[in-house]
C-alpha cells in the first residue's frame, strides 16, 4: 500500500525528493498531470499519533514547500495501490490545481489566544429587583461579550495582514481565539509583528504564535472538507 | 527548511505548543482523499484529550518576566 504524505504541484518541475518516510522507507512520486502525490510503499503499516511519526509526515511536507506549492495530506492516510491514488488525483484535478494556487508562495501561521488570569466572574452585589440570580447571569453574558469582541478584534487585525484566514472564537474562560492565517512569504516578519503589537496592547491576554507550516488549514477551501 | 516554532510572548513551553498545534493540523486538516484513514477513533479521542489539558496548562503557567 502507498502512505501519502503531501500533494505537490509538479510543475514547472516535478519535486525532487530528500529525506525518507515512515519506518525508513524511500520516498516516491505518484504524478498524474500537474499533480505528484509524494507517498512511501509499505507491505503494512501502523503509525501511531505519536510525536516521532508526526512529525516524520510533518518534515516530508516542510522539505517540499521552498520550492512548490504543497497540499499536506490527512496524517494517516493510506490508498490500496498506484491505480487507486491515480483516479483519486484525477477526479478531483480541479479543486486540487485551485488549492495549489491557493497556497502557492504563501505559508500558514497558527494563532491562540489565552487569558492569562482568569476571568472576573463574580458579580457585583445587586439592588436588582429580579434578584442575584439574574444579575450573575447578566455579569456572565457581559464577560462573554467583551471576550468575544476582544478575539474577534484581534483577529481583524491580524487577518488584514493574512491572504485568508479561518477562526474560531470559543470565548471559554481559558482559549478566547484560535486562528489559521495563510500568508505571503515576504509578509511574515511583518505578522510576527503585529501578533507582538496585538500582545502589547492587550496584556490580559497571552498570543501564542506557531509557524510558518505549510498550508493545513487552507489545503481545502472551507466547506470542502469530506 | 525552518521547523515551525512557537513565538508566545512568554517564550514559554514553546516546544508543547507547537506539538499541539502539530497534532491539531495533522489529525484534523489538511487534504482527506478519501483513502483509509490508519487512526484508530480510541487514538484521536486521547490526542484531544491531551490538547485540552495541554492548552489548560499552558494558559496557567506564570509568565517569566
Amino acid at each position: 500500500m502507498l502512505y501519502v504524505y503531501a500533494l505537490v504541484d509538479a510543475r514547472p518541475v516535478p519535486p525532487s525528493l530528500e529525506g525518507e518516510g515512515h519506518g525508513g522507507a524511500p520516498l516516491c512520486v505518484v504524478a498524474r498531470g500537474s499533480i505528484a502525490a509524494v507517498c512511501s510503499r509499505h507491505d503494512r503499516i501502523d503509525v501511531p499519533v505519536e510525536a516521532d511519526h508526526l512529525w516524520r509526515h510533518e518534515h516530508v511536507a516542510e522539505s517540499l514547500m521552498e520550492d512548490h506549492a504543497v497540499l499536506p495530506v490527512r496524517f494517516g492516510t493510506t490508498v490500496a495501490d498506484e491505480d487507486a491514488l491515480a483516479t483519486m488525483l484525477d477526479d478531483r484535478e480541479e479543486e486540487f490545481c485551485g488549492a495549489f494556487e491557493r497556497v502557492r508562495g504563501r505559508v500558514e501561521l497558527g494563532v491562540r489566544v489565552l487569558r492569562v488570569a482568569p476571568p472576573e466572574t463574580e458579580p457585583e452585589p445587586s439592588s436588582d429587583s429580579a434578584g442575584p440570580g439574574r444579575a450573575y447571569l447578566l455579569g456572565r453574558l457581559a464577560a462573554r461579550n467583551a471576550a468575544t469582541s476582544l478575539a474577534e478584534s484581534i483577529h481583524a487585525g491580524l487577518a488584514a495582514r493574512a491572504a485568508e484566514a479561518r477562526h474560531d472564537v470559543s470565548a471559554t474562560p481559558r482559549l478566547l481565539l484560535s486562528a489559521a492565517y495563510l500568508v505571503e512569504r515576504g509578509e511574515v516578519g511583518a505578522f510576527l509583528e503585529a501578533v507582538d503589537e496585538a500582545a502589547r496592547r492587550h496584556p490580559e491576554v497571552e498570543l501564542l504564535c506557531t509557524g510558518p507550516w505549510p498550508a493545513h488549514t487552507f489545503a481545502q477551501a472551507a466547506g470542502e472538507l469530506r | 527548511m525552518s521547523t515551525a516554532r512557537a513565538l508566545g510572548p512568554s517564550g514559554l513551553a514553546t516546544s508543547e505548543v507547537t506539538l499541539v498545534e502539530l497534532v491539531d493540523r495533522l489529525v484534523d486538516k489538511g487534504v482527506v482523499l478519501h483513502g483509509d484513514i490508519t487512526l484508530a477513533v480510541a487514538d484521536v479521542d486521547l490526542i484531544y484529550v491531551g490538547l485540552r489539558a495541554l492548552i489548560s496548562s499552558v494558559s496557567s503557567l506564570e509568565r517569566d518576566e
